[in-house]
C-alpha cells in the first residue's frame, strides 16, 4: 500500500535515553533501513507503538546466566527502555497511589505517560527506595499532608531487584524443565524462545545444563550466534580463571568486559545478522 | 573499542573484533615444549613431596579432575558437537576431537569384548611422555599422565556420564602400549532426585 503523495515516513522526536550518544552512530528515521530514499511507509513494517522501541538501533536488553541447579549466576542490564515522566503536582494528587511489593504505585488516575502500574522513582529530584525517600519519610504520608507541595515527582517502570531477578531466574528454570518433559518426542531442546511483541527472549542450554539467556528487541537478529559466543566468552573467562569456583557468581572482570563487546558486536549487526 | 567498517557483514559470520585469546590449542600454536616440561615439572614436585606412588597419581587424578570440569565447557564452546546418543559416539568424540584438539593426537578406540561399557583408548603417541624415557627406580606404579584419566573423568562427568578412567597399560612401565580403559558406570541422569552432594 504506497502512499502516493511520496511523503517521507515521519520523523519521531529523540527522547532522551539513558544509552543515547554512542559515538558516531547515524539516526536514520526508520530501524532496518539503511540510507534508502523511501517515499511510502509499507504497510507490513508496523512500528510498535511504546515510544521507547522507536529507536534507531536494536536493542539487547539484558542477558542472564544460570547454572545448573537454577540459581542465577550472571545478570547484566545492557539497555533498559525506560519510559520516565517527571510532573509538578498540587494538593490534592488526582493520582490514587497505593502500596504494591514494598513499592508505591499508580493504582488510578493514568495521563500523560504516567501508567498504572509505575511506581514513584523520586520526590523533589530525590530518589525514593521502596516506601520511604531517602530521608526515612514514608511517601504516602509525605504525600498526604497539603503543607509538602507543591511537589515533583517523578514516575517510572519500577526496575527489577536482584532478589527479584534471581527468583525469575529459577522460575525460568523449573519452565525449562517442564517445557523438556511436555515434549511429546524425547530428547527435547526446551525452550529455545520466547516471544512477546516487545521482546523475544532466546535461551541456550549447554550439553552441561548452563544456560544462557538473552533477552532482546524483537527484530534483533543474530541471536543464536551470539548465545554461542557467550558461551564461549564464559568458558574462557570465568571458567579459565583458576580462581572462580564453579556454579557460584561471575564476578570476572574480564568477563564483563568482553561481554559487553560481543553485545556491541551483535547489536551493530543488527537485523541482517545470520539467524535469528 | 575498534570501529567495525561499514561493509556489508558476510551472511554466515559475524566479526566479533574480540581479542583472540581464546585458548583452545588448535587456534593457537603454543610450545609444546612449554607444556610437556610444565607437566614433568608438576610431576617431579609431587613426587618429592609425597612419598606413596598412590598418593602421587591420586592427587594427579583430582588436578585433572579439576581440569576437567572447566575444560569440557571448552571444548564444547569451540567444537560444536551435538549430544551424543551412545558410549561409543562418546568415546569416538573424545578420541577424535577432544585429544586432537588439544594434544593433536588422535587415540585409537577398542571396545572391551566383555562389557559394552567399556572402552579402550590406544595413545601410540604420548606427547607428554617425549622426555621421559623411563619411570625412576622406587617409582615403578607411577602413572605419568595420570592427570589424563582426571581430565576426561570430570569432563564426562560435567555431561552427566559417571566413568572410571584408569591405565590399563602403560609403556613408561614396560607394557607394548599405552592405554587409557573408559568404564562408564551409571548415567547421572536423575540428579534433580538426588539431594545430597
Amino acid at each position: 500500500m504506497s502512499d502516493e503523495k511520496g511523503r517521507s515516513p515521519p520523523r519521531r522526536p529523540r527522547k532522551p535515553r539513558a544509552h543515547a550518544a554512542l559515538p558516531g552512530r547515524r539516526a536514520t528515521p526508520l530501524p532496518g533501513y539503511r540510507g534508502e530514499k523511501r517515499s511510502s511507509t509499507p504497510a507490513e513494517l508496523r512500528l510498535p507503538s511504546c515510544p521507547a522501541l522507536t529507536g534507531t538501533d536494536m536493542a539487547i536488553f539484558s542477558v542472564y546466566v544460570v547454572n545448573k541447579a537454577g540459581g542465577l549466576i550472571y545478570q547484566l542490564d545492557h539497555y533498559a527502555p525506560r519510559s520516565e515522566a517527571e510532573k509538578t503536582f498540587s494538593f490534592p494528587l488526582d493520582l490514587v497511589l497505593k502500596l504494591h511489593d514494598e513499592r508505591v504505585v499508580v493504582a488510578f488516575g493514568q495521563r500523560d505517560n504516567i501508567r498504572v502500574g509505575h511506581a514513584v522513582l523520586s520526590i523533589n529530584g530525590v530518589d525514593v527506595s521502596g516506601r520511604y525517600t531517602a530521608d526515612g519519610k514514608e511517601v504516602l504520608e509525605y504525600l498526604g499532608n497539603p503543607a509538602n507541595y507543591p511537589v515533583s515527582l517523578r514516575f517510572g517502570r519500577p526496575r527489577l531487584s536482584s532478589n527479584e531477578k534471581l527468583m525469575l531466574a529459577s522460575m525460568f528454570h523449573s519452565l525449562f524443565a517442564i517445557g523438556s518433559q511436555l515434549s511429546p518426542e524425547l530428547g527435547s531442546s526446551g525452550i529455545e524462545m520466547l516471544e512477546t511483541d516487545t521482546f523475544k527472549l532466546h535461551c541456550f542450554q549447554t550439553l552441561t545444563g548452563i544456560k544462557f539467556v538473552v533477552l532482546a528487541d524483537p527484530r534483533q537478529a543474530g541471536i543464536e550466534s551470539l548465545l554461542r559466543k557467550i558461551y564461549e566468552i564464559y568458558s574462557d573467562f570465568a571458567l579459565k580463571n583458576p580462581f572462580y569456583s564453579l556454579e557460584m557468581p561471575i564476578r570476572c572482570e574480564l568477563f564483563d568486559q568482553n561481554l559487553k563487546l560481543a553485545l556491541e558486536v551483535a547489536e551493530k549487526a543488527g537485523p541482517f545478522g545470520p539467524g535469528s | 573499542m575498534s570501529r567495525p567498517t561499514n561493509r556489508r557483514q558476510d551472511n554466515h559470520k559475524i566479526d566479533w573484533h574480540l581479542p583472540s585469546i581464546s585458548s583452545s590449542a588448535s587456534a593457537h600454536h603454543m610450545s609444546r615444549e612449554l607444556f610437556v616440561l610444565t607437566y614433568g615439572a608438576l610431576v617431579a614436585q609431587l613426587c618429592k613431596d609425597y612419598e606413596k606412588d598412590e598418593d602421587v597419581n591420586k592427587y594427579l587424578e583430582r588436578m585433572g579432575y579439576n581440569i576437567g570440569i572447566r575444560l569440557i565447557e571448552d571444548f564444547l564452546a569451540h567444537s560444536a558437537v551435538r549430544k551424543c546418543r551412545s558410549y561409543s559416539e562418546t568415546v569416538d568424540v573424545i578420541a577424535q576431537i577432544a585429544f586432537k584438539m588439544y594434544l593433536g593426537i588422535t587415540p585409537g578406540v577398542s571396545c572391551s569384548n566383555t562389557s559394552e561399557n567399556e572402552f579402550f583408548l590406544i595413545l601410540d603417541k604420548n606427547p607428554l611422555v617425549d622426555f621421559v624415557e623411563e619411570l625412576p627406580a622406587g617409582r615403578s606404579s607411577l602413572c605419568y599422565c595420570n592427570l589424563l584419566c582426571g581430565v576426561i573423568r570430570g569432563a564426562l562427568e560435567m555431561v552427566h556420564l559417571a566413568a572410571e578412567v584408569t591405565f590399563v597399560q602403560d609403556s613408561l612401565k614396560g607394557d607394548d602400549m599405552t592405554e587409557i580403559g573408559i568404564t562408564f558406570t551409571k548415567k547421572l541422569e536423575d540428579k534433580k532426585h538426588r539431594r545430597n552432594k
